[in-house]
Parts: structure tokens; C-alpha cells; sequence
């Protein structure tokens, strides 16, 4: 049993340390206020190496992995990557004539389209990223700056660059929870206002009469022509006047390897 | 290798690797064996690393270190009111 004097000490001992927390939380609280990470660098510093070893380890294993596989197997699996690519090919030529087309009626009515994409390979990403972002391997180094879109597998929209350093940068999903975001829906164009998830999701509240079905299409309202989202629930109620629209974003972000940034974007 | 210093490199690989909440769990497990000062350390390491204001978690980046020290602190109070770590101290 302790003596009532050792118990003394002891609670003494406790109130300074929670003294000394609670000073703590006041610093933490004051950084925060004033939107100061001074811990980032560091941080990066001592992570990019690690992740950057991880990465090139996994493309190894996968290479290596590729180099067992039987003689059988990859006939087989090139005969059918063969099939798709000539169907792609028809597709693709349809595209090009069409992109073509819109090019130059958007020339012709004044509107500047170019834009500079950086391709970045992604270090870490939502489960591992507790805050539902993801770090690249572009910084300011690379000309990426706060605000820069990030999109992924071609044309669809997945976040803007939140945090910036030399070599690396932080995605803010479109989909963080609490994230905001002016969308289109479906083919009518509704505009409504997309509330992120987490984990590639959206919520979004239209009135009850609009039009819509599930898998339409989501498109941002700062630029229509990348893929937003599609549509995978509607939830109607007789007595509500908003209908809820659920949405999910194409891309799988727990196993995206590489994005772009869209570094400018000058359309009128 | 100690123990302790074993968790901490586990909680190590954890933060750069693992879901978030397997993190949590190993921190939580340095907290009931051990004092756990060093979590506040690990707490600020999470948030300069991954830290990003969002307005569903109040706008604030600092989640893990505040919730660290919290953590610590409840972990001070309870531990002086639970007979196994009073038995410990002797």
C-alpha cells in the first residue's frame, strides 16, 4: 500500500502533467487558429523516402510476378487484350473525331482550352491517410501550387492540391467529408451542390420534380467535361419536397497509383 | 528490443502504411501498457504529415495531437483509480 505521503506526491505529480497538457492543447489549438503546420516538412521529409522505396518496391514485385506467369496463360491474355484494343480502336476514332469537332467550334467561339497536366505518382492514400487525402510526389519544385485540380484515369475530377512543399503534395478530395462542391446532374443538367463522403461518395439534396435516374452523370460546374461522378441511389419521399441523390466518383481511390494536376486552367 | 520500443516501431510502419485505425489501436495499446508520453510525438507526426482542415472534423488538423492528449490525460486519471496500476507502483 502506498503511504498517504507518496499518494500526495503522486497526485501533485498528476496535476502538473495535466497542467502541462492542457498548455499544450492551447499551442496546438493557436496553430491551428492561425492555419500553421509547421511539423509538414519535417514530416515529408523523413516519410517521401520511405513511401518512394515502397512504391518502386511494389512495381518490382509486380514485374517479377509478370516473369512467372505460364506460357498458356499470357497467349490467352494477350488474345483477349487484343480483342479489346481493336474494339477500343473504333471507339477511340469516334473520340478523336468528336474532340476534334468541339476543339474547333470552342476556337471559333474564342475559348482558350489549353491547359498543362503533370503526371504524378500517388505515395499514399485513404485508408492509411486518416483525413481522406492523398500525397503525391509533385511539389512546388514542379510548379504545382494550392488550388491546382487533380484528376485521374483521363477525365475525372478527384480533388485540388490543399498543401504544397518542394517534392510533395496533399490532394484534398473532392469526396473529404464536409467538402462542397458545385455539380450538374444528369442529362438535364440540374445544378445542385455535392456534399463529399469520404472514400470517392457524395450526397447531394435536388428538388423532388427533378428528372433523374440512376447511372447519369455528374459533371462539375468549373468544367463540364470532366466525369464527376454517376449517380447510384435516389432516395424519394412522399412528404419531403428534395429528393437524395447518392453519387460515387468512377475512380477507385484506395488503389489510384498515378494522377495529373492540371498545373492552369485558362477557360473563360 | 524492448517492448515499448517495439510498438513504436510498429506504430511507425503503421502510420505510413496501415489503415489509420490500426495506428490507433497500436497507440491505444502504448497508452494502456505504458505511460505514453511519446504518443503526443506520434500524434503530431500524423497530422504534419496527412493533417488537413475539414469542416466535418471542426476545421481542425491537429485531430490526432489533441486527441493524444487527451487520451494521455484520461489515461492519468484512470490509471490512478485502477487497483492494477495502483498494485504496479508498489
Amino acid at each position: 500500500m502506498l503511504s498517504t505521503e507518496s499518494r500526495r506526491r503522486a497526485r501533485k505529480t498528476n496535476q502538473k502533467r495535466i497542467a502541462l497538457i492542457g498548455l499544450f492543447f492551447v499551442v496546438v489549438l493557436t496553430l491551428n487558429f492561425f492555419n500553421i503546420n509547421p511539423f509538414g516538412r519535417v514530416t515529408e521529409a523523413i516519410a517521401r523516402p520511405i513511401w518512394g522505396t515502397q512504391s518502386f518496391l511494389q512495381e518490382e514485385i509486380v514485374d517479377f510476378r509478370n516473369v512467372l506467369k505460364s506460357k498458356k496463360a499470357l497467349v490467352v491474355e494477350n488474345n483477349s487484350l487484343r480483342q479489346e484494343k481493336e474494339e477500343r480502336r473504333h471507339i477511340e476514332l469516334q473520340l478523336a473525331l468528336l474532340e476534334q469537332e468541339n476543339s474547333e467550334l470552342r476556337h471559333l467561339l474564342g475559348r482558350n482550352d489549353e491547359v498543362q497536366k503533370v503526371l504524378a505518382k500517388v505515395l499514399n492514400r485513404p485508408l492509411t491517410s486518416p483525413y481522406d487525402t492523398i500525397i503525391i510526389d509533385l511539389g512546388t519544385s514542379n510548379g504545382i501550387h494550392v488550388g491546382d485540380q487533380v484528376i485521374a484515369l483521363g477525365d475525372f475530377a478527384i480533388g485540388e492540391i490543399s498543401r504544397v512543399s518542394p517534392n510533395t503534395a496533399q490532394v484534398t478530395l473532392y469526396s473529404s467529408p464536409g467538402e462542397r462542391s458545385n455539380v450538374f446532374i444528369g442529362p438535364e443538367r440540374i445544378a445542385g451542390v455535392a456534399e463529399g463522403r469520404g472514400a470517392g461518395n457524395f450526397r447531394a439534396s435536388l428538388p423532388r420534380d427533378a428528372e433523374l435516374a440512376i447511372g447519369d452523370s455528374v459533371v462539375l460546374e468549373q468544367n463540364e467535361t470532366q466525369v464527376f461522378g454517376v449517380v447510384e441511389a435516389i432516395s424519394r419521399d412522399a412528404a419531403d419536397a428534395f429528393q437524395l441523390v447518392l453519387f460515387k466518383n468512377p475512380v477507385n481511390i484506395f488503389s489510384i497509383r498515378y494522377v495529373e494536376v492540371i498545373r492552369s486552367q485558362n477557360t473563360i | 528490443m524492448s517492448l515499448r520500443i517495439q510498438l513504436n516501431i510498429l506504430l511507425f510502419i503503421a502510420i505510413l502504411f496501415l489503415p489509420w485505425w490500426l495506428s490507433f489501436l497500436i497507440a491505444l495499446s502504448i497508452l494502456i501498457i505504458f505511460d505514453g508520453y511519446e504518443l503526443i510525438g506520434w500524434g503530431l507526426f500524423v497530422d504534419g504529415l496527412y493533417g488537413n482542415q475539414l469542416e466535418n472534423l471542426f476545421n481542425l488538423q491537429y485531430v490526432f495531437t489533441l486527441s493524444s492528449a487527451l487520451l494521455l490525460i484520461l489515461g492519468f486519471m484512470l490509471k490512478k483509480k485502477i487497483i492494477y496500476y495502483d498494485r504496479m507502483r508498489v
